[in-house]
């Protein structure tokens, strides 16, 4: 009798999301026509596998059932991380577009309840079809005797993977203008974070790549299946599940990604649900910003201090360049960290300092809320107020972690002899300061359309000019003056620069500036990070200007309004 | 039950809804009518809380729409103006979702689903799969989702628009009955004359300002011309209107006259013993008269009015 409320009151707590997923994607002709063409292509792949393998008598039954596996997980990794994340990303941005998502604003459900129920309700199709998948997966696993314990937990880590793009498709859904660029955009995502940015972890910066189930599918589900597959997983350099080194310590490799996909679900929904409580609103706050910049420099750095001051961190990763891009020197690989860290967090600052930025019509509107509460200026935790100090600290933590990078090579005998020169850290440190403050000038003053278009021929005009007069006229002197504009080239230069002003060992004698610029390289890297420092104030001083003309015409306005309702 | 104050909308340059303050009580029907740009919808939209305005409060039976979020959303029953439904749901899934999401108890959310679409006279479509409904059978779904968690403040953006003639006569009878139950309803329309009858109030909205507000009858009497009214004459007979039309267009007094069926129109400067007088007049000249008496002044007369006079 008492089990009666209580099984109501578990039902009651069925995300309404989940049922309507359900009943709008998952009727029966669904299934008839989706979920026969899973089952069939599923039941083909495994069966041509097994039956080959066995009637060839290439490999026991055993064996050939375990070779069926990476197969089945293909494809359910096709269905969960592809179909899904489209059907998510497809579905929450046509809601929005039709006016839909403002229904549901409108119930008592809470913001985390909505989240979850999109979250696993708009791709409730694909979820089922996954669940079609399961009795062949069960079969190869019986069949073979695949360790039922390492399946769990690699499936533990896949469908963290699943969430992390699902969360990321709902993020696009939310933003976009339309269904079809928030498809385009989650398709974007999907291919940046699962094909490109893992290729860092080539330099030992292994946070994007678990990001993925690569490294836990190559790293754990491989090393079980028969050798011609443990080659496939030698040639990406993951053979092994092993510890992951982080700053002095080592993760279990399934701590260290719960811990990054937990950091970046973190972000994710946190940018939701600020988007489920006003749909205006920036994507993050100012604080949660910074948060999130020093988060990844967190994850960044850990990797990079590991590769600096462990031993076996070092000679795994220099071993895995020597082979992929003739890098044999120590030396060389600081330079690639320190380029690739400020590339990876120059380009996470130039996002998010886009993101919080207010446009004119948000700092009006702060000015004219504030005007009329009687206050005289706009909170710092308000979106309409200057993103100036969160993008100062984002500042500050890039060259924190460029300064801990050279320092902890430069403590280490196989790096530097002596640290770099002062002048020369200080020239990285004006390029630094000067493209960020540049860029934030530059969004601030002329809005994010020019801030795109702007940044976009600024930049990439001079890079073009500087690579046509590399190529067809070997200009190089001449080139990098013309590309100096092109924040790499500046800030590429400064750290030329840098590791050059260091003194190595007599066996070690690497140049980082090319040959070919001579003495013109220190040179160039001075005016380049005294152009930018000059520039990045001056756009500050065009943004300040802009700022205060806006406060000063909307004083007026209400001055205005004020003397004409007296009169 | 509805009460704002100081409320200022930006897009952009354009101020959208200029210091509106306003106050509806409970059980009022307040129609809002405006041209298009008026501001009527960001109006609504920041008394639904999906619109953040950039200064001015409004408070939903006792709630700030900023401070109590989630109370004053309790409150509302929000219909927007384009009426959105999930194409793929069937009618009585589609409100089982909101019933489920407004924390309805399951065990009486099929019996309340029930209720909303008889209200709305659905139940015949209560399987159909909402993306075959009509444009008028959407309007009355989306009607019964506002309608389903009993909102004390119901906001609806253009419900009439889209519904033949029965619905709307069925729509009247249910706000009237919402009315009688002492829900506070403020519904913005481009059907002018339908709103006089049976909104209590109206709120006239030109270029984001609110120029006129207050009991329609009142509204509509303040408004009317004190120098000339407007009388209408019913004749029987096929030719009977445009002999009597003739006659009026000879009456001292009597000007802009206009045939309507078997009606004319038309205004009399001079009070109600002049109108006594052309009525005597018209039956001696031999004129079937079947009713005569002031002819009431619609909306949409009050709305062009209003309009002139803003723009003058």
């Amino acid at each position: 009798m008492n089990a009666t409320p209580s099984l109501r009151r578990s039902i009651e707590l069925v995300n309404p999301l989940w049922v309507k997923g359900l009943r709008a994607r998952v009727r029966m002709r669904h299934l008839l026509s989706w979920g026969l063409v899973t089952l069939t292509v599923a039941t083909f792949i495994s069966l041509i596998i097994y039956t080959t393998m066995t009637e060839q008598e290439l490999a026991t039954p055993a064996v050939a059932a375990k070779a069926v596996l990476p197969g089945i997980i293909v494809i359910q990794a096709i269905i969960l991380m592809m179909a899904g994340t489209g059907a998510v990303a497809s579905g929450v941005a046509r809601e929005r577009d039709m006016g839909l998502l403002d229904y549901q604003r409108m119930t008592p459900m809470r913001p985390t309840a909505r989240i979850i129920g999109y979250l696993f309700g708009l791709p409730m199709r694909e979820y089922v079809l996954f669940l079609l998948t399961l009795p062949l997966l069960a079969a190869a696993v019986v069949i073979s005797g695949f360790s039922v314990a390492t399946l769990i937990h690699f499936y533990a880590i896949f469908f963290t993977s699943v969430l992390v793009y699902h969360l990321t498709a709902l993020v696009a859904g939310m933003v976009s203008p339309n269904p079809r660029s928030a498809s385009m955009l989650s398709v974007g995502m999907v291919v940046l974070l699962y094909f490109v940015l893992p290729n860092f972890s080539w330099i030992g910066l292994t946070f994007f790549e678990f990001l993925t189930i690569r490294p836990t599918f190559f790293g754990l589900i491989q090393q079980e299946l028969p050798g011609a597959a443990q080659e496939v997983a030698r040639s990406r350099g993951i053979n092994r599940f092993t510890d992951i080194p982080f700053f002095g310590a080592a993760l279990h490799p399934t701590v260290y990604t719960f811990c990054v996909q937990g950091f970046v679900m973190t972000v994710m929904f946190a940018i939701v649900h600020r988007r489920w409580r006003s749909a205006t609103c920036h994507l993050l706050s100012k604080s949660g910003a910074l948060l999130v910049f020093a988060g990844i420099a967190f994850f960044l750095l850990g990797s990079a201090w590991a590769i600096l001051s462990q031993d076996e961190a070092c000679e795994r990763v220099f071993s895995r360049l020597s082979t992929a891009v003739g890098v044999e020197r120590a030396p060389e690989a600081v330079a690639l960290l320190l380029a690739a860290l400020t590339l990876l967090l120059g380009v996470v600052y130039i996002g998010l300092v886009a993101v919080i930025t207010p446009d004119r019509t948000v700092v009006l509107e702060g000015w004219r809320r504030a005007r009329k509460l009687g206050r005289t200026t706009l909170g710092y935790g308000s979106d309409a107020a200057g993103a100036l100090p969160a993008a100062a600290g984002m500042l500050a933590i890039m060259i924190a972690v460029g300064a801990i990078v050279v320092g902890l090579a430069a403590r280490a005998d196989r790096f530097f002899v002596s640290a770099p020169a002062p002048g020369a850290a200080l020239t990285l440190v004006a390029a630094v300061i000067g493209c960020g403050l540049f860029v934030h000038g530059v969004r601030e003053r002329f809005g994010m359309r020019v801030f795109a278009v702007g940044l976009f021929l600024l930049w990439m005009v001079p890079c073009f000019a500087m690579l046509i007069m590399f190529a067809a006229f070997e200009a190089v002197v001449h080139g990098t003056t013309v590309g100096l504009p092109f924040p790499p080239v500046t800030i590429g230069l400064g750290i030329a620069h840098l590791l050059d002003s260091a003194a190595y060992g007599p066996d070690r004698t690497p140049r980082f500036l090319p040959e070919q610029l001579d003495a013109d390289g220190a040179r160039l890297a001075y005016v380049g990070a005294a152009g930018y420092l000059v520039t990045g104030l001056l756009a500050q001083g065009m943004a300040l200007r802009s700022r205060r003309a806006m406060a000063r015409r909307e004083a007026a306005t209400s001055a205005m309004a004020v003397t004409r309702t007296e009169t | 039950m509805i009460e704002t104050r100081d409320i200022r909308v930006d897009y952009d340059d354009v101020i959208a809804v200029r210091d509106l303050s306003l106050t509806i009580g409970p059980g009022e029907i307040c129609g809002l009518i405006g041209p298009n740009g008026a501001g009527k919808t960001s109006l609504i939209r920041v008394l639904a809380t999906l619109h953040r305005p950039t200064y001015g409060t409004a408070r939903i039976a006792g709630f700030d729409t900023l401070e109590d979020v989630a109370d004053a959303r309790r409150a509302i029953g929000y219909m927007p103006d384009l009426a959105p439904v999930y194409g793929e749901l069937r009618c009585r899934e589609f409100l089982d979702l909101f019933a489920a999401a407004y924390h309805l108890p399951r065990r009486t959310r099929r019996t309340r689903v029930a209720e909303v679409l008889e209200r709305v006279s659905l139940t015949s479509k209560r399987d159909a799969l909402a993306r075959t409904l009509s444009r008028g059978m959407t309007q009355r779904l989306v009607l019964a989702k506002t309608l389903l968690h009993e909102p004390r403040v119901l906001l609806l953006d253009e419900p009439a628009s889209g519904l033949d003639p029965i619905a709307r006569i069925s729509l009247r009878t249910l706000l009237r009955d919402l009315s009688a139950e002492g829900r506070t309803v403020l519904i913005s329309s481009h059907i002018l004359n339908e709103l006089s009858e049976f909104c209590t109030s109206i709120g006239i909205m030109e270029r984001g300002r609110l120029v006129v507000h207050g009991d329609i009858d009142a509204v509509i009497a303040q408004h009317a011309d004190a120098h000339a009214r407007r009388f209408e004459l019913r004749v029987s007979g096929a030719s009977g209107p445009e002999s009597a039309a003739a006659l009026l267009r000879t009456a001292p007094g009597v000007s802009d006259v206009t045939v309507n069926g078997t009606s004319c129109s038309f205004d009399l400067a001079g009070d109600d013993a002049a109108a006594a007088h052309l009525l005597g007049d018209l039956v001696r000249a031999g004129v079937p008269v079947a009713a005569f008496g002031p002819h009431r002044r619609g909306v949409e007369d009050l709305l062009l009015r209003v309009g002139t006079m803003e723009a003058s």
